[in-house]
């Protein structure tokens, strides 16, 4: 994980290994401690926006990896499926920390792929991420753009007339 | 019937050494004594005048050409591949030296100052009478014992077969693997137990025989150490110049980091750090591979 965080300067793991609690979810445990967690050894210049956190309940034998927002034009679901799909194994023969080493070490490789992608070509990233207030009202454009091919064929069908 | 080995005192003297079999007991020593005739006085001038030209000396003929030209070539072969030259002298199997030569003489005489070599009076269908001569650059690094049993050897290789070519050739392979593995032993680099030094020999012998003729394990060193010895320079360029790159790449690679483009983002669902709810994954059942979870959607959207 140290080295995690050399090669990834933003960003940070986490692991968490035990109960739920009161939250009986996996998904809504993880999405809760990322938000509310505070992470002892984390750099404060690193906030829970630059985390990942993965999540091990080996009492009801489920795990589950959730990102902050810094990583969200990266990472997509399926690809953190793909790194505990690594760890299925391991963890089946009770080998939680090589199914973390896994998890991890494939995870490295999709931010390596992903940080050299978002170095040649950023835009494609940030499109994924655009903000709502800039993008605008979406129904209002839509109907500026009806309006407007109807005004065109109306005028084109005049001028045929004439 | 028993066998002994005498070696000659003088020998050791004269930094020369003849090891003699002597495979007869004193009865049927006397006997073989009677028998023998003295080599023709009209061959000792092609025998013994001068340093022979070839590795195979044999004016009365005793091989057939065939033979002759295997031998020869497979003697010169031998000293392609060893600093020791190896000198024989085919004699008929009853008859015996003039009197008064030696090995020890015809060394001294022409074969001081150069080369190492051995020298072999062959008796034709007698191995066992075989003698064998070291030169002193020889008698000095390998032990007495250790030629004895040069000859032994040797001669107990060409008991083994019948004919008396192929005795010729049996005899010859094992004194050249003996005379590889006494090169070994002068330069230091000579296995020391005498297993090892057996099974090497095995392993040569059988080299040789696969192969009449053609190259061994060493023979194929040579010929790769003669093709790059030329090409060292620009092996060593490429060589060291391949280390430096991949050495550069792993270094560069040690010391990438990698950063994201930071942009802005609306919180949703109310989380103030993380909005991504990621994947989950059980493993409570071997029989639930990670490719049945792959889609995963809640209870009430699948289908009964």
């Amino acid at each position: 994980m140290a080295r995690f965080a050399r090669i990834f300067p933003q960003i940070f793991v986490a692991v968490y290994t035990g109960g739920l609690g009161e939250i009986g979810h996996m998904r809504q445990f993880g999405f809760w401690l990322l938000n509310r967690a505070a992470f002892e050894d984390v750099p404060m210049d690193k906030p829970n926006e630059a985390g990942i956190l993965l999540s091990i309940d080996p009492e009801n034998k489920a795990a589950g990896m959730v990102f902050g927002y810094l990583l969200d034009p990266y990472l997509e679901e399926a690809d953190t499926f793909e790194c505990l799909s690594r760890a299925h194994a391991y963890w089946l023969e009770g080998r939680y920390a090589d199914g973390i080493l896994k998890c991890l070490l494939h995870l490295e490789g999709i931010l390596c792929k992903r940080s050299r992608q978002a170095r040649r070509d950023p835009e494609f990233f940030e499109k994924k991420v655009v903000p709502l207030s800039r993008v605008g009202d979406r129904v209002e454009r839509l109907r500026v753009g009806h309006r407007s091919v109807a005004e065109v064929v109306e005028s084109e069908r005049e001028e045929a007339e004439r | 019937m028993w066998m002994a080995w005498v070696l000659s005192g003088s020998a050791l003297a004269q930094e020369q050494t003849q090891v003699q079999a002597v495979a007869e007991n004193e009865a049927s020593a006397g006997e073989l004594a009677d028998g023998l005739t003295e080599i023709e006085a009209t061959f000792h001038a092609a025998y013994f005048s001068a340093k022979p030209e070839k590795f195979l000396v044999d004016p009365q003929g005793l091989l057939s050409a065939a033979d002759y030209r295997e031998r020869l070539g497979f003697l010169d072969y031998h000293a392609s591949d060893s600093t020791v030259d190896l000198f024989v002298y085919i004699i008929g199997g009853r008859q015996r030296l003039p009197l008064g030569l030696s090995g020890e003489g015809l060394l001294d005489q022409f074969f001081k100052g150069g080369r190492p070599t051995v020298l072999v009076f062959y008796y034709l269908g007698a191995p066992k009478r075989a003698t064998v001569h070291f030169s002193a650059a020889l008698a000095e690094g390998v032990s007495v014992a250790e030629r004895r049993r040069a000859l032994e050897s040797s001669v107990m290789q060409g008991l083994e077969r019948a004919q008396a070519f192929e005795q010729l050739e049996k005899f010859l392979i094992q004194m050249s693997i003996r005379i590889y593995w006494m090169e070994r032993l002068i330069a230091g680099e000579a296995a020391e137990s005498d297993g090892e030094v057996e099974a090497a020999e095995d392993t040569k012998a059988a080299e040789e025989l696969a192969v009449p003729g053609g190259a061994s394990g060493e023979d194929r060193f040579q010929k790769i150490r003669l093709w790059v010895e030329p090409h060292a320079f620009p092996l060593a360029w490429f060589g060291g110049g391949s280390l430096l790159v991949l050495l550069m790449i792993r270094v560069r690679r040690a010391r990438a980091r990698y950063r994201f483009p930071e942009f802005e983002i609306e919180p949703r669902l109310g989380g103030d750090h993380a909005a991504g709810v990621g994947a989950v994954i059980s493993f409570a059942n071997a029989g639930l591979p990670p490719a049945s979870q792959r889609d995963q959607v809640p209870e009430y959207m699948r289908r009964a």
